[in-house]
């Protein structure tokens, strides 16, 4: 149970070992197979009713309200996952799959000590002398054990993400090191910095992150570390990765770079509420994997609730709005997530997109140089500022920003738009093509994607 | 397999061969025999087993010789070599390793009352080795019917227990599933690791025996839901009919011999398998695979429309049918396909994620997600299917609350 509980869907190892000895029990096994296969399947509220109706059957059953907890709590309803957990530690104190549920949501809900207590107190699932060392030992003993458990690496790994995110860097840092999770004097920069090849995001991802807990640390790295967290909406980590950044480097020009993307891209480092950061990035998913517009439109506005300054949910919404043709709508989110935050470097974009997208092109021309004025690299928004602009007759000024974006793209993009490198030479040589040019959105530079 | 079996005697017979090889000048003999071992290290059986022939032609008595042409024989799928070979070799020295190769390969060649009788002998002395053969020794009498003879050699190896639940205690030194195999022969109205044993073997390349042991549980479960998970199995792995030994024994060769990239003897063992039994599928289905790794799709898709003509309802064939359409670009034909796979297996992971590639292919990427994501929360090992989602979404953060988790699988 101890692995089990580590792995997210709890659930589904959970159902491998449910016991079905008697009639009624295989009766509550279809039951466990009902939610799993729900789950499977990406009907996520069917699989939170079976869950509901499994615990109603056995409520005195700590696992299946680990399991109702943790679909819960993988949908977003965090509500009823933190009262699921509750029940099944008061039913099972010592349940090791309860207590790690509940360290994980803690973290969700940014209650970053009670957390920690948690997962200390998930521990205590190991044989004393593990635990010991994990908790007590000196960094030798604690390396040795998170080095042959894999339970305890995951816990370690958990507790230094916390740490950090709590804002004291230095200290994951030297948690890290405690755990052996980083080696002194290794060049993870270097390891980061290594041509992708056959390594996985996954592994890349990684990479970035230890070079970020590396002593000393890199600057550069960790910049890029902050740029691939606020990417993935990890938007608190990020404000602290990114400042933290921002005060090794030890170039002035980097420095102002580091706070401009503070400012534009992570809303100028205002806390936020770590709830409506997970429900946004939730409801991301929720739409965009399974393309649940109903589930995620209903956290993204919790989101909002609970957080009315926080952008990222309006620029969501904007999007579910956009793919339903609710152009209105999608304009008025895309209006709402600029109100909240004027210097909101994607908000001014994706609204200018919109504006494109509705042939509205003299609306959207000072959208777009407010975007590029903000962020100037990013060829998908000078391809459509050109657009605009030559719908409006403004050749001499399509011909520039069309070479602007072609530029950049020959910098470090592999695609060669030769459509877009058509267009521009008919219209050089004055055979004036049909239509508008086209305007390809490539992806931008990492730390400037996936909103 | 279950040569696998004979792994010790293997490195036995490597250690006397070593040994003749080193101790005499480089005859002819020598030359073939060492010639032969390299072409078999190398997989090269075709060309070992010419070697070996010679050396055995130099030195007929040799045992080292003979055992390799045994060997090479064997995995080319050579049987009637095989057994003559191994019945020359225990008529010079009955030990009882011989006698295990002998019951080895008479099995596979389906000659049944010489396997019983070569497995007798092997098990009679105490040798290296002779628990993994009394393991064979039993598989083979279960897979015959001989159930009677089965819990004897059971009963003589001080495998039964009184009220011993063999799906659930492990008898030690024994292999896990020859321990949950006895459940079948004990208490076979209380064996539900039954549906595990049968996947076990299937997967191995055994047809006849998991049938039996599929149809029997079905008939005797009064679980309901594992009645259906059998049939589902039944119906969509395995085939309709029993299939003789000998063309089981051949696919397995052929299976065995694609696998070490020794397609050409690949294919003469599945056709000779499909002249045996010309209603079995999975022959013309691993031949198609040889095509379909040597991108040969026009080939591949021949064998398997012939394989799905045979049974529609296996799945392996099915699922290739549909990647191989895909592959030639006819991906509404694939798609189409992919879907009979579903019906049969619903939980497939790859199905799903085969969907998923073709829908992309297609443009349909608002259909490919879901489906890419349903496969994915199937089987969360898939890293491909993982990794396009991750880049195109970002990584899940629901699978774990802080950034290291979600990127941990």
């Amino acid at each position: 149970m101890t692995r089990a509980a580590l792995a997210l869907v709890a659930l589904l190892l959970a159902i491998l070992v449910w016991p079905a000895a008697s009639a009624a029990e295989s009766d509550l096994a279809a039951q466990v197979e009902r939610v799993t296969k729900a789950y499977r399947d990406g009907r996520f509220q069917d699989a939170l009713t079976d869950a509901r109706d499994l615990v109603q059957r056995v409520p005195g059953d700590p696992t299946a309200r680990t399991l109702y907890g943790s679909i819960a709590e993988y949908i977003g309803e965090f509500d009823e996952a933190l009262v699921a957990y509750a029940q099944a530690r008061t039913l099972a104190p010592d349940h090791p799959g309860a207590q790690f549920r509940m360290g994980s949501l803690l973290v969700r809900l940014g209650a970053y000590d009670q957390a920690l207590t948690h997962l200390d107190f998930f521990v205590t699932s190991f044989p004393w002398e593990v635990r010991w060392k994990f908790l007590n030992g000196q960094p030798e003993q604690k390396a040795e054990i998170v080095k042959s458990e894999r339970g305890l690496e995951a816990i370690a790994q958990l507790k230094v993400d916390i740490v950090m995110e709590k804002g004291d860097v230095a200290r994951a840092r030297t948690l890290a090191q405690e755990y052996g999770l980083v080696a002194p004097a290794h060049d993870y920069c270097a390891d980061a910095r290594q041509p992708a090849g056959r390594r996985g995001g996954d592994e890349q991802f990684k990479a970035f992150r230890l070079a970020a807990l590396a002593t000393p640390p890199d600057a550069d790295c960790v910049w890029w570390y902050g740029q691939w967290l606020t990417d993935e909406g990890y938007v608190r980590l990020a404000q602290i990765v990114v400042a933290e950044a921002t005060r090794l480097t030890t170039s002035a020009t980097n420095k102002q770079l580091g706070e401009r993307y503070l400012k534009i891209r992570l809303i100028d480092g205002r806390q936020i509420s770590k709830r409506a950061e997970q429900l946004a990035i939730i409801g991301r998913q929720r739409y965009l994997r399974e393309r649940d517009a109903a589930g995620a439109t209903q956290l993204l506005e919790e989101a909002i609730r609970l957080e009315p300054t926080f952008p990222r949910p309006y620029l969501h919404l904007a999007r579910i709005a956009w793919d339903r043709k609710e152009h209105a709508s999608a304009l008025s989110w895309l209006e709402r997530a600029l109100q909240v935050d004027p210097e909101h470097w994607r908000a001014h974009r994706n609204l200018a997109q919109v504006l494109v997208g509705l042939g509205r092109f003299a609306d959207a021309e000072p959208r777009l140089r407010r975007a590029l004025d903000l962020f100037a690299d990013d060829p998908g928004a000078h391809l459509m500022l050109a657009r605009a602009l030559y719908a409006q007759g403004k050749y001499e000024e399509y011909v520039k920003e069309t070479r602007a974006a072609l530029q950049l793209t020959s910098t470090w993009s592999k695609q060669q738009f030769p459509e877009v490198r058509d267009f521009l030479a008919k219209h050089e040589a004055g055979d004036e093509p049909a239509g508008l040019p086209p305007a390809p959105d490539p992806r931008i530079l990492m730390g400037w994607n996936q909103d | 397999m279950r040569f696998r079996r004979h792994l010790a005697i293997a490195t036995c017979l490597a250690a006397v061969l070593a040994l003749a090889v080193g101790a005499a000048a480089q005859s002819p003999f020598d030359i073939a025999l060492e010639a032969g071992l390299a072409a078999m290290r190398a997989n090269r059986y075709r060309e070992a087993l010419e070697r070996f022939r010679e050396a055995v032609a130099a030195a007929p008595d040799n045992l080292a010789a003979l055992l390799a042409q045994v060997r090479a024989a064997n995995a080319l799928g050579e049987f009637d070599e095989a057994v003559a070979t191994a019945r020359s070799i225990v008529a010079m020295a009955a030990a009882p390793e011989h006698q295990a190769w002998l019951a080895a390969v008479a099995e596979r060649a389906g000659l049944t009352d010489e396997a019983r009788a070569a497995y007798k002998a092997s098990v009679q002395g105490e040798w290296l080795g002779r628990s993994d053969v009394a393991e064979s020794y039993l598989l083979f009498l279960v897979d015959i019917g001989d159930h009677t003879a089965a819990l004897e050699l059971a009963r003589a190896e001080g495998w039964l227990a009184p009220d011993r639940d063999y799906c659930r205690d492990p008898l030690p030194g024994i292999n896990r599933r020859t321990g949950m195999l006895l459940a079948w022969l004990v208490h076979p109205d209380q064996a539900p690791c039954l549906l595990q044993v049968a996947r076990s073997l299937t997967d191995e390349g055994y047809t006849r025996l998991p049938r039996h042991i599929l149809l029997d549980l079905i008939a005797k479960t009064d679980d309901q839901k594992l009645k259906a998970r059998a049939t589902a199995f039944l119906r969509a792995r395995l085939p309709q009919h029993d299939v003789p030994t000998l063309a089981e024994a051949l696919n397995g060769a052929g299976y065995s011999l694609s696998r070490r990239l020794q397609n050409d003897d690949a294919m003469r063992a599945y056709e000779r398998a499909m002249a045996i039994d010309p209603r079995f599928s999975w022959p013309p289905s691993n031949l198609a695979r040889v095509h379909i790794n040597r991108k040969d799709y026009a080939q591949a898709l021949e064998w398997l429309q012939k394989a799905v003509a045979l049974n529609p309802d296996h799945l392996r064939a099915v699922q290739n049918l549909g990647w191989t359409l895909n592959e030639l670009g006819r991906r509404d034909e694939a798609l189409a396909i992919y879907q009979r796979a579903l019906a049969l297996d619903p939980d497939d992971a790859w199905t799903h994620a085969n969907i998923g590639w073709a829908l992309l292919k297609l443009g349909r990427e608002s259909e490919a997600v879901p489906a890419l994501q349903t496969s994915l929360r199937l089987d969360p090992s898939q890293r491909n299917v993982r990794n396009f989602l991750d880049t195109r979404f970002g990584a899940d953060p629901r699978v774990g609350p802080s950034p290291f988790s979600s990127h941990d699988r």
